[in-house]
Parts: C-alpha cells; structure tokens; sequence
C-alpha cells in the first residue's frame, strides 16, 4: 500500500530562511472519483516548495500545471491526483509534503459521481440550481447556508447524504429541504449511521422546484468546514448483511441469525470462535444463537455495529445451561460492547443480542465477534506524524495496555528502511517508552515516508505480534471523528525537513 | 396507672369519637348552592351530625347548626344556637360542644328562636380510662401548635437541638427526640408539669420560638396526659388514620353574615370516626376574602372564594367557601357571549358581582393579539390595514392569520424551551440548536399535546439523533425526572414530598418515589461523539424509599400502586395513564399553561401548583377548556383560537369602579411588562434598528435564539430566565430599577435611538414630514395614531429643539418608555 507520488524539487535552491512542516486548513475538492483526474487545491500554511501528496489509496499525482505561482505559494498548492480505479467507496486520507516536513491529516470521499464545485456565495435568494442525481463540494460560512434549487417529480424519492465529520470537517451540518413556498418539508440532522452528517431520503408528494439548506447547525463556518453532499434520485442502500464479506474481511465461520430465533429454543446454531450476524427487523426484536461451551473457558464476545455504520446499539446477554442469565454487556460511548466472560459449566450456552433500546429497521444490522481470550497487550502511540530534519533522531511515546502479560515487549517499525530505534524494549511491567527513532540519511526532505510500529513478545509458546495504533491521534486529526478509517490506524507519516544548516550554505 | 390518671384529668379532652354519625353528605349539598339574595331570617335549621356517639368519657363532638332561609341561602348559627340535654348524666353541652358523661343515650334539642331540631346522643365506654394515642394525640398537637414547622422544629437539623420530623412525617424520629433523645430531659414522668416539653412553649423556660403554648389549649392537655401516662407507645393494633372530612365541603355565604364554623373529622381503618377539630391545623388559601382561626372558626372579609385546608397529621381536607355581597349600583349587563369561556367566566363574575370591562378597542386587540399569538408588534401598514378594516368578523380572521404565522412558531417554542431548560449546561451546545429545532417542528406542525408529551417522556437513544431524549439529560437523574414531570404535566410540586411528607399538600413520600420508579430505569451513557448522550433503558432496577427502605412499586396519582413486571418500559405505562381523557391534570395543566400566556394569569395560579389549596379562579371554565382540549385531541391551537375569540380575552385593561379590585376574575384585562425577547424585539421593530446577535445570522429576533447563552444585559435585566429550573416561575415579570435604567439611558436603547440607517433617519431621508414621521412612530409603537393633543406636543417639542433629528429621537424615546409601549394591556 505504498502511495508515493513524489514530484521532487530542488528545494536547496528555493529562497527560504527557514523550514516547518507544512499544514493543510481546507481542502477543494474534498472529493475524488476513481479513474478520474481531479485538481485538488490544499489551502493552509508553508506550502511552498510542495514536493508530492501523500494518498491513503492507490492514485497518481502530478502538480497541476498551468497555474500561476503553483507551488510557490505558502498559502496554497494544487496537485491532480487520479484515483487508481479500484479504489472503493469511503474516506481516503491525503497529506502534503514539503521540504519542511509532512502536513496533518486529511480525508477525501471517494465516491463514484464526480461532484462540483460550490464556490459560494449561494443562500436562498440565489440558490444554486442542480440536476439530480448530484454531487456537490463546498464549505459553510459562519453564520450562513448554503442552498441549492432541484426539482421533483410527483411521488419521487430523492436521497441526501452529507459528508462532512466523516471527512474530519467540524460541519455539523444540518440539511432542511424547503418547498416553493418557504414550508419545510424535510429535516435531516444527525443519524444513527452517520453520526452528525445528515443522510437520509424523501418522498416528494408534489412535483415542483424544491430548495436544499444547507449549513451548521450552530452556524459556525468557514473554509475547513467541508462538504459533499450527494443528492441520488432513489432511496439509500441499506447496510449490507453481514458487515463483514465472509471470505474477504475475516477468517472466522460468519453465522446469520434465521428468523424465528427470538426465543431461547429457538436459538441458531453457532460455533466459536467465529461470528454470529443479524439485523433486528421489528422493534423488540432479540435474536438467540447457541454454542457449546466448556467449563473453564474464556471468551470474548466483541459487538461491533457503530464503526461500520450500523445504527444499533447492541445489548448482548449470555445465558448459561440452565437457563440463568451468565453475564451482560451493551457498549458506552464510542467503544464498542465487549463481554469478556468465564463459562462455569460445560453445556449449551446461548447469546441474546437485542437492540438497547428495542430499535428496528434495516440499518440495525450487528456483529458479534467471538474470539477465545488470550493474554496480550495493546500499543497505543500518541502522534499520527512526525517532522524531524534529515537523519535526525526524534522520540515517539509509546504506550502499553497489558491483558494479563507482565513480561517485556520489543518495538521495531515496518516501512522506512533503514531506520534504527534505541532504548526499544518495554521492560517488565512497563507501561510506556520514549522510542527514539533516527531516520537513515537516504530519506531526503520532501519525501514520503510512512511507518507502523510493531510491538513482539512470546507469551507462552506463542509469538505475538502487535501493530502500535493511532486511534486517538487520529480522531483528533479528524476534529473527533470517532470511527477514524481503520485502514489509516497505525499508519505514522514522518517528514523529512531540510536541516537548519542546510540553508546557511545556500 | 390508669385509674390515676382518669382520676387526675377529669377535663381531659382528646380522642373524641364519632361513631356513626348519619352523616348525610349528599343530602347537605344543597347548601353550596346558596341563593344570590339574602333572606333575613331562618325558616328552617339543620344540624350536623344528625346523631353522635361518643366512645370514652369527657369525648367531644362539634355541632354546626345551620339557618337555612327562605330562599334557599344558608347561615352559619352554630354560635347562636341554645343547645340543651334531655340527660346530662350522658351528655351536656358545653361551650358549644357535646361531651359525653356517662354511658347512655339521650338527646340534645338545638333551637334557634321558634325553630328546633334534636341530635340522638350515645355514650358508651365511660368507665374504660382514655388512653392518650402518641400519634393522633401528642403528634397532632405538637402540628397543631407547629413545632414540627419546617421553621421550628421540624427543620432537616431542628432547633435549639431539638428536633422532630416535619409535620410529623416520621413518628419514630418524634418518639426517640421525645422520650430517649438528651438524657429524657424533655419529659418529666414524676412532675409532668415540668417537662421540658410544657414549660419551653409555655415561656415557663427560654424559648427561641417563643410563647407557641397555653394552658387552655387541648395540646397542653394532650401532652401533659401522655407524660403523666408514662410516654406510652402506641400499640401496633392501633387503627390507621384513613381519611379526613371538613365539614361542610362547600358552602356560600351572604354578607353581612360572612362566618362558619368548621368541623373536622378523622375516619380510622377500623371504622370509626373522631370529631379532631380541635387538633387540626386550618389554613386560607386567600387571606384577603377569608381567615381561619385555629378552633376552625371562618371569618369572610369580603366578595369572592377562598378555600379552607385542613391538615390533621397526614391527611387534608378543604372547604370551598364563597362570599356574596350586594354591591351597590351592580347591574349585570348581558355582555356577549362569544363561547363557553364566556358562559363560564361571566356566570362567575356574575355571581361574585363584578361587572367585566368592555371589550378593547382595535388598537388595543391588535397589540394585544399581535404580541400574544407571534411576540411581535404589527408593522405600521398592518396596523393602518386593521384599523381601516371595516369587516365585523376582522379579529377573528386575525387571530387565524397570526396562528398561522412562522412568529407563532418561534414564540411557542421559546415557551416550551424555557421550561424543557434549553441551555448548553443542561443538554450541551450541539443539543440546545438540535432540541430547539425539534420544538419549533412540534408548534409548527401543531403536533397534539398528548402526543408532545408522550415523544418525551418515552424518548431515548442519543439526544443528539433523537432530540427529545434531551427531556432525560436535563432532567438528569430519577429524582430530577420525578419532580420535572410533576410539575410539567401533572401540575404537582412534589420536589418537597422527596425528604418527607409534603407539608401542605396530601403527597406523601411514598407516593414521590412511586413516581420515581417510572423513571428509575432510565439510564443515560456518552454517546459516539464528545458532547452527545444516549438515553437508554435499563432492563432492571427498582426505588427504595429511603425512610422505610420499602422497595417502591410504580404508583399513580389518585390510582395506587400497580405492578409491572418484567423489562417493560414502564414510562410507557405512566404515559398511557397520563394522556388518558379522564385524567385529571393533564388537560387541565395544559389548557391553564394556554389560557395564563394569554391572559396574564393561569385559571390556577401559579400555573404549575395545582392543589386543593390553590383552587382554580374558575373551576367551571378549567373544567370545560380541558374537556374540549380532549376533544379535540390536544389541540393547542384550537383552545388558543377559542381563548382569542372570547369576549373575556378581548375585555378592556381599563378597570371600572366595579371590577377595580379584581385582579383574580378576569374582569378585565390584565396589564402585565412585555417579556424580555419581545420587548427587545419591539425595541428593533419601533427604531428600526435589529439587534445583531453574536454566532447567530442577521435578523435572528430574540425570541428566535434557541437558549439563553449569550449573554444579553437587557434581556436578562428584564426577566429572561437562566431556565434552570422547570418552573414557569423563572420568568420573571417584576419591575425593578435596571430596567428603568435600560430604558432611560441604556446603551441598548440610546444605540438603537442613534443608528445611521433606522426608521427616524430613513423616514427623514424620504422627506416625510414631523407629524406624519411622529403618527408611523405612534403606529409602529403603540398600534394607533397620535390623537391631536399628543401629536401638537410632539411636533411642537420637535420644532424647539435645536435638531430635528434629535427631537424625533426624544418623542421615539418617550415612547419607548412610556406604560403603553412597555406593558402589554
């Protein structure tokens, strides 16, 4: 998954006192289309002298051509970036790279309809007319909205979808769909999928010219706060069940819920460690699956609804042999429901998922990983990038949760090679290190570089092997994002800056 | 022991028993409907009760005779009537009283004059001692003399280190401050006389609450009795108090004769009942028409209606009494009709003898209307539209316009998010704009009541997906959830029934956490993002209540207990209960929190404190606005159209020498400052100059903002609440010095006053001239032309002075500071 589209100047040569890493504030477009060709304008500070983009996916990228001052600019720099074919539906990430280091974090929708761009101002008393289906990109102004005019026929369905948190814009965008006449006829704000970027259908009962608002709720602005809005002609697809392609997203045995199973003697054969899937059809719903289980083992049920978009809030309950309720888990906050249990007695135990609060529809579609526990640990670093000047050491701190092993633990990274660690064993019951990492002198400034640190201990007889990962920094990057793309976890950017003596040569 | 002490108290009064009385409740209710004129003598007398039966030596029983006179009206002769015993070796009258003297039957003649009536008397059980009860003796006599106050007492931590439970809500906190608590030093078993416990509110001792105790009093007999008995426990066989009668429950009285003696009686679980007048603590709900003194004796001060609350330990019971007077020169004048509010509200004033104002004129119905339905002034054109409109059914077509205007909306969801507290530190910043919203969709698509209600009490998932799941997360916890939909929906201040029994109402503890366990369940947990809350429901979990440690079942007013097992979302249940026609306090609560918007004062006042002791100004009309609010499946828009178009909405603020002290009726309009958002808004509107409010897009009126957060000295020196609580209370409509300050030399008013491009300047830009510069601010301000005396002065004061300009601005300001722009009349 290496990305680089490097298009390297002779940055020793550009009139600069001084190097920081650079920083992207707003990005135009804030959507690219596979196979397609789009000029993506990056808006922020010390862009000047602008080496490349880094892209989470496959893509090539060129300075754009033709356009004045391109890439002497501090403020601004524009890179076509051309989407590999291939590349699915969601959030790609893309960072800029200068002679000064490696900026922040931005994500792009990827999506299958090229949009356009609203360059705004556009509010109701001039709103922008668009042809449905249609795709738009743009950010709110504070204190603003944006609208649009489209038209529908007598009974049509017209979908929204609104990408903007998902991109990491602070946008908690508020859409409203008003008629000729100033009624609104639609609201859409936050959803149970999305979170707070409306998304959803209507059906028109009268044909006409309908208006789109679109802004902030609050009615902050400004130019980080992105946008791209879809407008579809049809309903909105429903969440694929399972969540995760048997065969392409996991290993494990997939078993789908069978209706009727909302009763104990009802319950759908499953075998663990595997994965049990369903979607709670009616309100009320509680779907039971069996298994067979041994006194003495230890298992972890894993929900997962929300990070794939899913609506459900999952209230997972075990019972045991006999009938009597074993343990209980439902998820809090952004964390997904684990139940992390001991059986006490061989037998048939079975699990009842149910919507927490007896919700239903076709976006209630769960998953619950069971995986057999073992001792092991987890590796948290707090930074998604860093900037160091060329073949210089610099210190990352690395943080260790430890599952029932006390023992020490190795670092290393993978993908910069060359670059040499001290001081990268985790004594004994530690919890934390100052990893100090030095780049080889071959990484030149303006280059892109992306590592993942790996964490390695033998617990038992058993070699485990843990990739170090960035949630948090990550939803921190993306303004709380709080389901970052998984594939962007663990990734770390480094840039590599021009050293200071460098330029008192030239 | 006992032969002692029955020998030691001869006089010894208390316990009296009634035991079947006859008492003909319904047969008696005729006196309530007392004629309008008064006749001067009786021609018949009634007497209450119709038989006695005293259980116990020296018991007492009240006896109230009533004059019933030939018109049908009743007085009050219990004071006058000469009673005589056939046998007073059983029974004999005494100050008024029967008490018992030996065992037997005999007979008591009351008469009156010519008229005489007899009352059977049986006595029974002379020879067994009396015992003093701890509780329905010594209890009710320390609430009788209020030591137990919440002032005295009764306080959480007592005084002066003596401490009993509040109105003796808990008997065995009274018990062990009594009997063991300080070294038994409160109560003297050798020289009762001189327990600490008599001597203290005697002032034979220092005592900080002062002289609460005389000699003559029953409680002193009660108390000393019990000492001298040995402070006795009360057995645990002892009967339940199960209920209090007042009698009589209602009753209307003619001037001159305004007085009544009351008579408590107290029903025990095993039948029998007990004349406890003289241990019942009585309290008006309306001094100034009526006082109570402590022996239940009612003197009326003047016209109107005031109810009597009698509190015997837990249990209350009320009289509503009317006072009539002729009034000279009253003449009722068949004002019209336009509804039942009408029908029902004249026939009150009717009968209390206040004459309604006449009806308002356009100007004034304009500003009025204009003001009440959308919070904002009609512009100049609107008003010269209105004014000029000759077409006899133009209010009502009004009030239909001005329903359905977009203001209507932003006014009737700043109501609603004032008292839901729509603020960030209650439902964060993201959920006050989401919360609003949800609110301004209710009013805008008239979503019904029952249905308003139900979306919040049953909501959950995340408040920021589901905005009325913000009713959870302000209301934050069972407690807050108990008291918040009490006085919401219900009308029932219950917070004090939380620590103790309420002190003047009939809640109990115990019923405050059968409420709670409705809503025990309701769990609340951080949602996917920072500031969002999912509301939840936990599949278990029950209320204790703390004094018993009894695990609560759900119960409901005026229903009981009931059981819901299981995982049942039991808010559910307390919804269907709720929104049910026949409850008694949903629709009513809902239709007064309507009527008070728009007439200044709720039917009940204050709008959320409905209790026996605080009726309604007029129960008829309360009772047939809630009727039709049902009927017509919540609506508030109808009864708001229904409440406009009545003649009683549309009265005169000008009071007349017959209804000038009225300020209870609805006799006439009531005055009453323009609240805080809308007058800033009518501010803008008269200069021409909007209010720009930080975060918020031009033109955002006042009454638009979702929550009081950003700071507005203006509109918090007027009144605008912090909603921090859900009291309708917390708007505050009392005048004070600031606001005089804001509008004589604010910065508010002066800046608006000076703005380059506002309605003065433009008009002077336009080559308008000064008297018709001054009938637009006329218009714009007050919704009527200048008339002629007004308009000389104020182009003559514009010619005078030294600017044009200025002057124009001075008889602006002189407006805006003037009653009739600053009230709403």
């Amino acid at each position: 998954m290496k990305r680089l589209a490097l298009a390297w100047v002779a940055v020793a040569l550009l009139p600069k006192a001084s190097w920081s890493a650079p920083s992207i504030s707003q990005v135009e477009p804030v959507s690219l289309s596979p196979g397609q060709a789009v000029d993506v304008t990056f808006i922020g500070g010390e862009l000047t002298g602008a080496s490349g983009v880094w892209t989470s996916a496959p893509a090539t990228v060129a300075i754009t051509p033709d356009l004045e001052g391109n890439g002497q600019k501090a403020d601004r720099v524009t890179y076509r970036i051309t989407l590999a074919a291939e590349v699915p539906r969601g959030p790609v990430g893309v960072r800029v790279v200068t002679p000064g280091g490696i900026s922040n974090l931005r994500l792009l929708a990827v999506t299958e309809r090229p949009s356009s761009m609203d360059k705004g101002p556009n509010h109701e008393k001039s709103p922008v007319i668009v042809a449905l289906p249609a795709a738009v990109d743009g950010h709110i102004d504070a204190e603003n909205g944006r609208t649009f005019q489209f038209s529908a026929g007598t009974g049509q369905r017209i979908s929204f979808d609104v990408w903007a948190r998902r991109l990491g814009s602070p946008l908690d965008a508020v859409l409203r769909v008003f008629d000729a006449a100033g009624r609104e006829v639609a609201y859409l704000d936050d959803s149970e999928t999305t979170g707070p970027d409306p998304r959803g259908s209507t059906v028109f009962a009268t044909a006409g010219d309908y208006f789109v608002e679109l802004r902030d709720v609050r009615y902050r602005g400004g130019g980080d706060y992105a946008y791209h809005m879809r407008f579809g002609d049809s309903d909105l697809p429903a969440l694929p069940l399972p969540l995760v392609a048997p065969g392409v997203g996991t290993s494990v045995p997939e078993i789908m819920e069978q209706e009727p199973n909302n009763l104990p003697e009802q319950a759908v054969a499953a075998a663990i460690p595997g994965a049990m899937n369903g979607r709670f059809e009616v309100p009320g719903d509680r779907d039971y699956f069996q298994f067979e289980g041994k006194q003495g083992q230890r298992w972890l049920f894993i929900g997962q609804t929300r990070e794939f978009g899913s609506a459900a809030d999952l209230l997972m309950r075990l019972y045991k042999p006999d009938g009597g309720q074993h343990a209980e888990a439902e998820d809090a906050g952004v964390d997904e429901g684990v139940l992390d249990t001991t059986l006490p007695a061989d037998g048939i135990y079975r699990l009842a998922c149910e919507e927490l609060n007896r919700r239903a529809g076709s976006d209630y579609v769960y998953r619950v990983n069971v995986q057999s526990y073992s001792p092991g640990f987890v590796l948290v670093v707090e930074q998604d990038k860093y900037d160091t000047p060329q073949a210089t050491a610099f210190k990352t701190k690395v943080n260790v949760r430890r599952r029932d092993y006390n023992g020490p633990i190795t670092l290393a990274v993978e993908g910069v090679e060359g670059l040499t660690l001290t001081d990268n064993v985790l004594g004994e019951g530690a919890n934390e290190i100052q990893l100090t990492m030095t780049p080889p002198a071959g990484l030149v400034p303006g280059s892109i570089n992306t590592l993942r640190i790996i964490g390695t201990a033998k617990i038992g007889e058993t070699e485990v092997r843990v990739v170090a990962n960035t949630t948090e920094a990550l939803k921190r990057a993306c303004n709380g994002l709080p389901y970052p793309p998984p594939a962007l976890d663990g990734m770390i950017a480094l840039g590599i800056a021009l050293p200071p003596k460098q330029e008192e040569k030239k | 022991m006992n032969g002692r002490i029955a020998g030691k108290f001869p006089n010894l009064q208390f316990e009296p028993r009634l035991s079947d009385c006859g008492i003909a409740w319904g047969a008696l209710l005729w006196c309530a409907l007392g004629a309008a004129s008064h006749a001067a003598e009786p021609v018949r007398i009634e007497v209450f009760p119709t038989t006695i039966k005293l259980a116990g030596l020296q018991q007492v029983s009240h006896l109230i005779v009533t004059g019933i006179e030939s018109d049908g009206g009743v007085l009050d002769l219990t004071n006058s009537a000469e009673l005589v015993s056939a046998n007073k070796a059983i029974a004999k009258p005494q100050a008024g009283r029967i008490v018992s003297i030996g065992d037997g039957s005999t007979e008591i003649t009351v008469r009156i004059g010519d008229l005489e009536t007899r009352v059977p008397v049986e006595v029974v059980q002379c020879a067994v001692p009396n015992r003093v009860s701890f509780r329905f003796g010594v209890l009710a006599a320390l609430s009788k003399q209020g030591c137990n106050a919440g002032a005295c007492h009764g306080s959480p931590s007592g005084k002066g280190g003596f401490r009993l439970s509040l109105r003796a809500y808990d008997p065995s906190i009274d018990e062990h401050s009594l009997v063991r608590d300080a070294f038994n030093r409160r109560t003297n078993l050798l020289e009762p006389e001189q327990s600490l416990l008599l001597l203290k509110p005697l002032m034979k001792v220092a005592h900080g609450g002062g002289h609460k105790l005389r000699k003559a009093d029953l409680a002193y007999e009660v108390l000393r009795g019990w000492i001298d008995q040995g402070c006795q426990a009360d057995p645990a066989e002892q009967p339940q108090l199960v209920k209090l009668d007042l009698y009589p429950p209602v009753r209307t009285l003619h001037a001159p004769h305004f007085t009544q003696q009351l008579l408590a009686i107290a029903h025990f679980s095993d039948g029998s009942v007990r004349d406890v007048t003289r241990l019942t603590v009585f309290t008006t709900s309306d001094s100034g028409v009526a006082s109570v003194d402590e022996l239940g004796r009612v003197t009326g001060h003047d016209r109107g209606e005031s109810v009597i609350l009698a509190r015997y330990l837990e249990q209350f019971a009320t009289t509503s009494l009317t006072f009539l007077a002729e009034v000279p020169g009253f003449a009722w004048n068949n004002p019209p009709e336009h509804n039942y509010i009408d029908h029902h509200l004249f026939a009150k004033l009717r009968q209390l003898q206040i004459l309604p104002s006449d009806l308002c004129g356009d100007s004034d119905f304009l500003r009025r209307v204009h003001l009440d339905v959308t919070g904002e002034l009609p512009t100049p054109d609107e008003t010269n539209a209105f004014l000029n409109d000759t077409d006899p059914t133009k209010r009502a077509k009004l009030i239909d316009r001005l329903l359905e205007r977009p203001e209507y909306v932003k006014l009737w969801a700043l109501k609603w998010a004032d008292l839901l507290r729509v603020r960030s530190s209650k439902v964060s910043t993201g959920g006050v704009y989401k919360f609003h919203h949800w609110l301004v969709a209710a009013v805008r698509d008239n979503l019904p009541y029952d249905q308003f209600a139900r979306q919040l009490l049953t909501a959950a998932g995340s408040t920021f997906v589901n905005p009325p799941a913000n009713y959870f997360r302000s209301a934050a916890d069972t407690d807050d959830c108990t008291e918040t939909t009490s006085q919401l929906f219900l009308g029932i201040r219950i917070r004090c029934a939380k620590c103790h029994n309420h002190p003047f109402e009939k809640w109990t503890q115990d019923n405050y956490y059968g409420i709670a366990a409705f809503f025990t369940r309701v769990g609340r947990k951080s949602g996917p993002t920072p500031e969002e809350q999912i509301v939840w429901l936990q599949r278990g979990g029950e209320v204790t209540q703390p004094r018993t440690g009894k695990q609560m079942q759900p119960w409901l007013p005026l229903s009981g207990s009931i059981d819901l097992p299981g995982e049942v979302d039991r808010r559910q249940t307390f919804v269907d209960w709720l929104t049910k026609p026949e409850n008694p306090f949903f629709a009513k609560v809902g239709v007064n929190r309507l009527w008070a918007h728009l007439m200044g004062r709720g039917i009940v006042e204050p709008v959320d404190d409905f209790r026996d002791s605080n009726p309604p100004a007029c129960a008829e009309l309360l009772a047939a606005l809630a009727e039709d609010f049902v009927q017509r499946g919540y609506d508030c828009k109808h009864i708001l159209r229904t409440i406009l178009n009545s003649h009683a909405y549309q009265l005169s603020s000008r009071v007349t020498e017959l209804n000038a002290k009225d300020a209870k009726y609805f006799s006439h309009a009531q005055t009453r400052l323009v609240p805080a958002e809308q007058l800033l808004d009518a501010i803008c509107q008269v200069t021409g100059a909007p209010e720009k409010f930080a975060g918020m897009p031009a033109g955002t009126l006042a009454t638009e903002l979702p929550s009081p957060d950003g700071s507005n000295d203006f509109m918090r020196v007027f009144g605008q609440p912090a909603r921090e609580t859900v009291c309708a209370c917390e708007r505050s409509s009392d005048a004070n010095l600031s606001q005089a300050l804001q509008m004589i030399n604010g910065p508010l008013v002066q800046a608006k006053l000076k703005q380059n491009d506002n309605r003065i300047r433009r008009l002077v830009q336009a080559n308008k001239s000064n008297p018709e510069i001054v009938s637009e601010i006329y218009l714009a301000a007050l919704c009527r032309r200048p008339d002629e005396v007004e308009l000389t002065t104020a182009t003559q004061h514009i010619e005078k002075a030294s600017d044009r300009i200025l002057g124009l601005e001075d008889v602006c300001w002189a407006l805006l500071n003037s009653n009739e722009f600053l009230f709403q009349h």
